[in-house]
């Protein structure tokens, strides 16, 4: 089992959007999947159509084992099954500060999954907090969406330091451009200077501001489903192979 | 995956009317639909039936179900326009792969029936138009000789994981409708194979006879024999078309069954005729030795192989090759005295004798208790069997273990011929530890055969061919770690056989082997 987290230190990056095309291709693809749905938000469970059951919450997560098991939910689509997120989530940290090896429970709930599942999922909540550390720690790789503006860039340093602070395994790293406007003459700056500065930390796709992408929250559906030909479509399931050779 | 329920639609209901019915108390959307055919396989023995399990390939796959709740328990993706894979070994490495290797073991995978299916896929869907529940309609025929034959109509409730609720109150509302989930004999490889007219496990090469407690021992020995050889004639077809290496195997067993009970048996057919038999049935086992041989060998080639350290592994590849080229030989030869009017002529022989045997003249042992003898002669050969195995040290020569092997396997014979004449609990716990030593002395033997063939292979090198040398390594590589083993074996042989013999085990077969 792999697992694969969808991390930026920001918010409204894209990283839900990926998280559900990306999981939506994995799975068709053939790979048993879940997509763990970690931001108290829940929009990646929204997408799906799936509500948490009343009694699931961030203490019932943090138990592991039965408790996981019994609020997956199965997608509508083949090899693809959810874990919601629940609001209590945004205590979540509160939650771990409580436990002992704090840093490292998730990847200890994750494991008895293993046989179920090909590849995880993880829909991370913005900010580097506790949770942020146990993803760190429990993803195999981490795929960063990068929007390329000076402050999104900042970010995504401010990430690449901590790392290097906290002694974390930078290699995890994986970012990819999102929400680009090939229009913006600044975006097609950044994206050549980061290319050629951090030309082994970033993918090659491209994830386009588009419209597709946007609408997926009328349709509650995969790009694909409702739009399989727009450019949108293509680029995920461009980055998709790349993350699958990512984590051959 | 979760479990799937299955109904078959009753006669009167169409399709369509539980469709409308089921419309009307739940939201309900068309996902897809489509036909495929479905070839479904087993080995000649059943041994996926035998687990429960059934295997079908259609156009992009081959998933293995469970035959009860008719769930795919694994599958693996195939090429539209691939060969069918008979061994485990032909497919890619997997799970499916593995699980195959363990279930099918050297057996091939055989077509048993082939299915036109056509499938309706309907969602259910929650108020928030989710799928909560896949209600699968399925319909099904078979082309059989010529004539198309429709299968019964079916519906299949597969649960989307974290969706109970409605899993358990959809049976409910069809059970309103007089739909009821039986899983016995719904999977639709029942009903195809009916039609066909093939009958599951109408195979084991296990001798299945019934016998009457106070049946003389010629009627006895007759019911065994006709059994060993229609075990014979079912495999013969597969022996000559080489499906795979166990129908010529479990056809030789039969051969050597058939021998050992002429010859154990003793005085219950006229001297001559038994001789006669028994010269013919050598002569017929002698005949498919070496194909025997060259099969065996060519099943141990992955253990060959990873015996030796990687840069000794090419000098076999040449050494397979021969041996295939000389089996490939031998197969022919071995075809041809099959198709012979003096093989047919032999067993027909045999058959009409065994049609015969109850008329014919008495002998001396023809008309006693059958029950009463089998006691007798078990009990002198396994009285041989405890002198003969005590009478064993380290300084013993090899062949007089392989002596006690046979005793052995004689002795295990007549335990199975006559099994049915006794109690079925201690018999199966003696065969049981009769069967742990046999272990013990088969493999003895084989790895003293697998030496002895390899070395004469060595001896039998071309000088002068430059790949001789590596094979020569390879060959003397694989020798020197058989006799390692053999060496294992021999020193397990005295465990083994007090294991055997112990206090136990022998009170058990002294109260068997009382009288009535």
């Amino acid at each position: 089992m792999k697992t694969v987290a969808l991390y930026n230190v920001k918010g409204g990056v894209g990283k839900t959007a990926s998280s559900v095309n990306l999981a939506y291709l994995a799975a068709k693809d053939g790979f048993r999947t879940l997509l763990c749905d970690l931001d108290p938000q829940g929009s990646a469970s929204y997408y799906f159509r799936i509500k948490p059951s009343k009694k699931f919450s961030a203490k019932k997560m943090l138990k592991g084992g039965r408790a996981i098991e019994k609020n997956i939910k199965g997608t509508d689509f083949e090899n693809l099954d959810l874990l919601p997120s629940d609001l209590s989530y945004r205590n979540m940290d509160i939650a771990l500060d409580d436990l002992k090896r704090s840093k490292k429970r998730l990847g200890e709930i994750m494991r008895p999954l293993k046989k179920e599942y090909d590849l995880v999922f993880l829909d991370c909540p913005p900010n580097i907090t506790l949770l942020s550390e146990n993803i760190f720690n429990a993803a195999d790789i981490i795929v960063v969406p990068v929007i390329p503006t000076t402050l999104s860039i900042f970010a995504y340093k401010k990430l690449l330091e901590f790392f290097k602070e906290a002694k974390h395994d930078r290699t995890k790293i994986h970012a990819f451009f999102s929400m680009i406007e090939r229009r913006k003459k600044l975006h097609r700056d950044i994206m050549n200077e980061m290319h050629a500065k951090h030309r082994t930390r970033f993918l090659h796709s491209q994830i386009p501001y588009a419209a597709p992408v946007e609408k997926m929250g009328i349709h509650r559906q995969p790009v694909e489903l409702f739009q399989p030909r727009s450019a949108a479509s293509k680029a995920y399931q461009k980055l998709w192979e790349e993350i699958k050779t990512a984590i051959a | 995956m979760d479990n799937q329920k299955s109904y078959v639609l009753p006669d009167g209901l169409a399709p369509s009317s539980l469709l409308d019915e089921i419309k009307k108390a739940y939201a309900l959307t068309e996902a897809q639909s489509y036909s495929s055919e479905q070839n479904y396989y087993d080995t000649f023995d059943w041994r996926l039936y035998n687990k429960n399990l059934a295997l079908f390939r259609d156009d992009s796959r081959y998933v293995l179900e469970d035959i009860d709740s008719g769930s795919a328990l694994n599958f693996i993706k195939r090429k539209k326009n691939q060969r069918h894979s008979q061994f485990w070994w032909e497919y890619p490495e997997s799970e499916f792969r593995d699980k195959l290797k363990s279930l099918l073991d050297v057996r091939a995978l055989m077509p048993l029936v082939c299915i036109n299916k056509r499938e309706r896929v309907f969602n259910i869907l929650n108020k928030d138009e989710k799928t909560v529940l896949r209600c699968v309609f399925e319909a099904g025929s078979l082309d059989c000789s010529g004539n198309t034959v429709q299968l019964e109509n079916r519906i299949k409730l597969c649960p989307v994981k974290g969706y109970r609720k409605i899993y358990k109150d959809l049976p409910l509302f069809l059970k309103d409708l007089g739909l009821l989930a039986d899983s016995n004999s719904r999977h639709v490889l029942f009903s195809a194979l009916k039609i066909e007219g093939k009958i599951p496990s109408d195979y084991t090469s296990k001798i299945k006879v019934q016998l009457v407690p106070d049946s003389s021992l010629r009627e006895a020995a007759v019911i065994i024999l006709k059994q060993l050889l229609h075990i014979m004639m079912q495999n013969e077809a597969g022996m000559k078309a080489d499906i795979d290496s166990e129908f010529l195997h479990d056809f030789r067993v039969s051969i050597r069954r058939t021998r050992s009970a002429l010859c154990q048996i003793k005085k219950i057919f006229p001297q001559e005729i038994s001789c006669k038999f028994v010269k013919g049935f050598a002569h017929l086992g002698k005949l498919t030795n070496k194909m025997r041989d060259y099969d065996v060998c060519l099943l141990r080639k992955e253990k060959y192989m990873h015996m030796l350290p990687k840069e000794l592994r090419a000098g076999l590849v040449p050494f397979f090759a021969g041996v295939q080229a000389r089996r490939k030989q031998e197969y022919a030869h071995l075809l041809k005295e099959l198709n012979s009017a003096t093989y047919k002529k032999f067993l027909n022989s045999w058959q009409a004798f065994l049609d015969e045997a109850e008329t014919l003249q008495s002998t001396k042992n023809s008309n006693k208790s059958a029950r009463k003898l089998a006691i007798e002669f078990i009990n002198k050969r396994h009285k041989r069997i405890i002198q003969n195995g005590e009478a064993i040290d380290d300084e013993t020569p090899d062949n007089e273990i392989h002596n006690v092997r046979i005793e052995c396997k004689k002795l295990r014979y007549l335990m199975e011929f006559f099994a049915p004449l006794f109690d079925a609990s201690p018999m199966q716990s003696l065969v049981t530890q009769l069967k742990m030593l046999q272990e013990n002395l088969g493999n003895f033997n084989d790895l003293s055969i697998q030496i002895n063939a390899l070395n004469a292979r060595l001896h039998k090198l071309p000088h002068k061919r430059a790949s001789s040398i590596k094979t020569a390594a390879a060959l003397g590589g694989l020798i020197a770690s058989l006799n390692n083993e053999k060496k294992i074996a021999r020193n397990n042989f005295d465990a083994a056989f007090h294991k055997f013999s112990g206090k136990s085990n022998m009170a058990l077969f002294e109260k068997l082997l009382e009288q009535p």
